[in-house]
């Protein structure tokens, strides 16, 4: 399947599945409640999947070469930075210059 | 539709449109570099509508993973869009025919972000007794300039994306939006468990083909955070029992 077809069909189920889980209960919760056992899980969901994300996108890379990369670094300056101001801009910026900052000093030397 | 309270909801939403907007940018620029067209980025904020969705399955499928992965993680990261629903319905007691209710909630719900929800479901415990046309209107006060900032915000990252310098570490800015997210969510004990299982979890199991890694650092992540709560409310419930007694 080519890359252009993927794309069509990803827009096409995501969306359509999107909307289904928006619509779920709101649709449904007269007849079928949510469960208190379900939704004890359900609340973890933000955390454990924006955490799968992140942790082995700025661990990773000192992972593999086994010494501290650049991206780590910055990824804890930025972790640091979203943890006391819990903005997204801040993070980003605060990220994206401690990256930049180290690649202007490497190069420099 | 209640005035009052549809502007009340504009104002209440409006700071948030400041941290929307760059994610929607990123979004837009993640869309483009996944390889889709111009249209198909701007058509995905319209057809998902959620941004860490968007960026983490766009990003799958240019790293080469299969269709069905990029589709279940989009689909595991909005499972939280399962919870709102369920915590809105009682709130939100829509009437009317029922080709006429189901039309008026799914057009509702095709809005339902974390920001409108979480405004939402705050306004309805200050105000319990507003009625149901209010809410409605409060709830749409606040969807209606999520969804045109997004939609902008994706935009300008398509115009704009194709002329940052190619030194620019946009791929870096992704995991950042996304650790930006992550930590308001951590509240309590359960929360920081079901981060750290997952964080590990995704890390021990990265080299697992089509990043299933990610899905099982997800799905571990989530059953230590429900199950930690479960063992919390076991302990702190026992001497109410006791005291009942």
């Amino acid at each position: 399947m080519s890359l252009d077809w993927k794309i069509w069909l990803l827009l096409l189920t995501a969306g359509v599945g999107s909307l289904l889980l928006r619509s779920s209960f709101i649709l449904l919760a007269d007849r079928y409640p949510l469960s208190e056992f379900w939704m004890r899980y359900l609340r973890y969901v933000p955390q454990a999947v924006f955490s799968a994300l992140v942790v082995p996108a700025l661990l990773l890379p000192s992972i593999e070469k086994q010494a501290l990369d650049p991206q780590t670094l910055a990824g804890l300056i930025a972790a640091l930075v979203a943890w006391k101001t819990n903005n997204i801009l801040a993070t980003l910026v605060a990220g994206l210059l401690m990256l930049w900052l180290m690649a202007f000093a490497n190069n420099f030397y | 539709m209640d005035k009052i309270f549809f502007w009340s909801g504009v104002r209440r939403v409006s700071p948030t449109l400041l941290s929307i907007t760059p994610f929607g940018l990123i979004a837009g620029i993640a869309a483009l570099e996944s390889g889709m067209t111009p249209l198909q980025a701007q058509l995905s904020s319209v057809a998902f509508f959620a941004g860490s969705a968007q960026i983490a399955s766009a990003q799958l499928l240019a790293s080469g993973a299969p269709l069905l992965i990029a589709i279940a993680t989009a689909m595991l990261i909005n499972l939280r869009f399962m919870m709102y629903s369920a915590v809105l319905a009682p709130e939100l007691p829509i009437t009317g025919s029922p080709i006429k209710r189901t039309a008026k909630k799914m057009g509702l719900a095709y809005f339902l972000t974390d920001q409108v929800f979480a405004l939402t479901h705050l306004k309805i415990a200050e105000q319990p007794s507003c009625t149901l046309d209010e809410r409605v209107s409060f709830y749409l006060g606040c969807a209606l300039p999520v969804w045109l900032c997004w939609q902008l915000a994706t935009a300008a990252g398509i115009i704009f994306g194709n002329a940052l310098p190619a030194s620019w570490p946009i791929e870096f800015s992704i995991p950042l939006t996304f650790l930006a997210l992550l930590f308001p969510t951590i509240k309590d004990k359960p929360g920081a468990i079901a981060a750290v299982v997952a964080g590990l979890l995704a890390l021990l199991f990265h080299s697992l083909p089509w990043k299933l890694g990610l899905v099982a650092g997800a799905i571990g992540g989530i059953i230590a955070g429900g199950f930690s709560e479960g063992m919390i409310n076991k302990k702190t419930a026992k001497p109410i029992q006791g005291a009942k007694d």
